[in-house]
């Protein structure tokens, strides 16, 4: 965050990102409508639940790897994801509540718990943390098991009622009978969740973000307290995480112990990495793409991890980019000599 | 009586801290010399288990045979995966962890295709029981007691006594300064892929015959081993065997007087809260 000259090359090159800014938002826009649309077109209820297994996936995985990119090696996603969907059943079967004010709630529960775990361990870089993360997410798997009351033990809960109808005198009513109301509630929550972490990522957290990440002593030491920030952005993402596992366990009907295993966070990890963890489109580029075809191997785990983790090494040893990357290395391949040209004179650190 | 049960459960946890020190020493030195996590530790010490698996029952090899055939043989691959997959992103500390990662769920999902989902039992070598001060110790688990215990120490000695170990040290050091001195960087990580895949598979094949092989059990020792390393401070020899006989004691005991399954959770709960304490672990290890 030094002052430098203006530079007009870079001035040029800041311009350039703004305006490749606002295209991807058109082009996202875009997306939105379009997936807006599909309801209407498509019948097919196998094909809107895997349109919801992405929306929600989606959820997970760029809450991760936010968490990722403030440099902290997270390993519990499957432990926020569960507080969530077990606060919110527990909420609606139990307390009485309406599933509308029980999915905030669960997601506050999550950021709390964020806030006490991450307060003493999100000091702690690296290997320590995700132990500890591990560790928090086997403990609670374990609480889950143990205790059937109000956990309901190794076998789960069953029977979680759907979310409260909603009416609109006049208009429609939405009663959560058929998949196309959950699908446009995950696709909501998934654009909300897109926004709020766009949002963070372009404004000046992002910029703190990327100095704690880089060097988290200078970042320190130009005055920013790092801690309030890395606590603030862990309680984000794990409190939008969470809305998320409130959603999946209220449209599945059931929950589980086994639902929230560690298998979880390694997915999340593999779709991050496959799609490129520098680019915020990555993540879910990556999700998208390993879903539909994990599709095929459907009711087949075992394959599925296989191919997953398969995946995984070979884009670390040959596309570190992640496949967001794809496009532009094969356009960067015929004007490769001019660029290293231009390297000699410009000393990017990105 | 009231002795006789103490003895008891002390001895249990002598045989429960011996296996996981097993099994974390070569997770931590591999963290200790490379500064790597190395996930597929499990995979390493599953493929181990089953390597008696196919040696002892299928191929009617004598245990004692099978055992260096298999830690030799598992070491091996892991000198192929250092020098095929790791070497090329060496310097990047990120990417190496979610290699590990996938690894290590690649080579359980291999697994479960390859040696199948029914669980494979492996015959007992020794059978019989060693009594002492009233006490009770099956002969197999004695036997893993001593072979742990000798193989902490032989990787004590080898790191602190011979030349190579001080090159390893070396290099933990500082790899930079360790090149220009004549150490190969090259050699040196091939070495520690070599002696980490080797002990995990060594614990792989000692408990082979004690649990039930599923290819799962790979991913549930490293959690255990994760913990640890984690209560002993990471990358330090004899934290980890302190660690893991602390851990040792604590199922014990636990187990006797509380049941199992309330001491797993409690031994989680233990060790999270000590490290929010003190992060540095019992050996005061610190990590940038």
């Amino acid at each position: 965050m030094t002052r430098v000259r203006p530079d007009p090359d870079r001035q040029g090159k800041f311009l350039g990102e703004m305006k490749a800014q606002q295209k991807s938002r058109l082009y996202f826009l875009g997306l939105f409508v379009l997936l807006g649309l599909v309801p209407l077109v498509l019948r097919s209820e196998y094909y809107l639940h895997v349109l919801i297994a992405m929306f929600y996936h989606v959820i997970y995985a760029t809450t991760y790897r936010f968490i990722l990119r403030t440099g902290q090696f997270h390993f519990g996603a499957h432990a926020f994801v569960g507080i969530g969907a077990y606060a919110s059943v527990l909420l609606v079967m139990r307390a009485g509540w309406s599933f509308w004010l029980a999915m905030p709630a669960a997601g506050l529960i999550a950021a709390f718990f964020a806030v006490l775990i991450g307060y003493p361990t999100l000091r702690l870089k690296g290997i320590y943390f995700a132990i500890i993360t591990w560790g928090f997410g086997d403990t609670l798997r374990f609480i889950y098991m143990r205790f059937k009351e109000p956990f309901g033990g190794p076998l789960g809960i069953f029977a979680i009622p759907g979310p409260n109808p909603i009416t609109i005198p006049g208009l429609i009513t939405i009663d959560f009978s058929q998949k196309t109301h959950f699908y446009f509630l995950a696709l909501a929550l998934m654009i909300v969740t897109l926004y709020i972490l766009h949002r963070m990522e372009q404004s000046r957290f992002g910029l703190i973000f990327g100095a704690i990440r880089e060097g988290d002593r200078l970042a320190r030491a130009v005055g920013i307290n790092i801690m309030n920030y890395k606590v603030l952005a862990f309680a984000v993402c794990s409190g939008l995480g969470a809305m998320a596992g409130s959603f999946y366990a209220h449209y599945t009907y059931y929950i589980s112990p086994l639902d929230f295993s560690v298998l979880l966070t390694i997915y999340l990890a593999i779709y991050t990495v496959v799609g490129g963890q520098e680019r915020y489109a990555g993540v879910i580029v990556g999700t998208v793409v390993l879903m539909l075809a994990g599709e095929v191997f459907a009711g087949y785990s075992h394959y599925q991890l296989l191919m997953y983790s398969g995946f995984l090494i070979v884009i670390l040893l040959f596309l570190p980019g992640g496949l967001i990357s794809l496009p532009g290395l094969l356009t960067r391949v015929g004007s490769r000599a001019e660029e290293k040209e231009g390297e000699k004179f410009r000393n990017d650190p990105a | 009586m009231e002795i006789t049960e103490l003895i008891q459960i002390t001895v249990n946890a002598i045989s429960i801290g011996a296996i996981y020190a097993l099994l974390a020493l070569g997770l931590t030195l591999l963290f200790g010399i490379m500064d790597i996590l190395f996930f597929a530790h499990g995979a390493m010490y599953m493929l181990g288990a089953y390597a008696a698996y196919y040696l002892c029952t299928k191929l009617g090899l004598n245990y004692f045979v099978a055992l260096p055939i298999g830690v030799i043989l598992i070491g091996l691959i892991g000198v192929v995966m250092e020098k095929g997959l790791f070497r090329p992103i060496r310097n990047d500390h990120v990417a190496i962890i979610f290699l590990a990662i996938g690894l290590n769920w690649f080579l359980e999902s291999t697994g479960f295709v390859v040696f199948g989902l029914r669980p494979k039992p492996v015959a007992s070598v020794f059978t019989g029981q060693a009594h002492f001060f009233g006490a009770t110790i099956s002969w197999e688990r004695a036997v893993v007691v001593l072979i742990g215990l000798l193989a902490v120490l032989a990787l004590y000695f080898f790191l602190m006594k011979t030349r190579w170990g001080l090159g390893m040290r070396a290099f933990a050091e500082d790899p930079l300064t360790a090149e220009l001195q004549g150490i190969s960087n090259d050699t040196v990580c091939s070495l520690g892929f070599l002696i980490g895949c080797g002990l995990a598979a060594l614990a792989g094949l000692l408990v082979a015959p004690i649990f039930i092989l599923t290819p799962t059990m790979g991913s549930h020792a490293v959690l255990i081993s994760l913990l640890v390393i984690g209560l002993g401070g990471l990358g330090s020899i004899p934290g980890a065997l302190i660690s893991a006989f602390i851990i040792g004691i604590i199922e014990s005991f636990g187990t006797s007087y509380l049941g199992a399954d309330i001491t797993w959770g409690m031994i989680f709960i233990f060790v999270i809260i000590f490290l929010i304490i003190r992060p540095t672990g019992i050996m005061g290890v610190v990590r940038e």
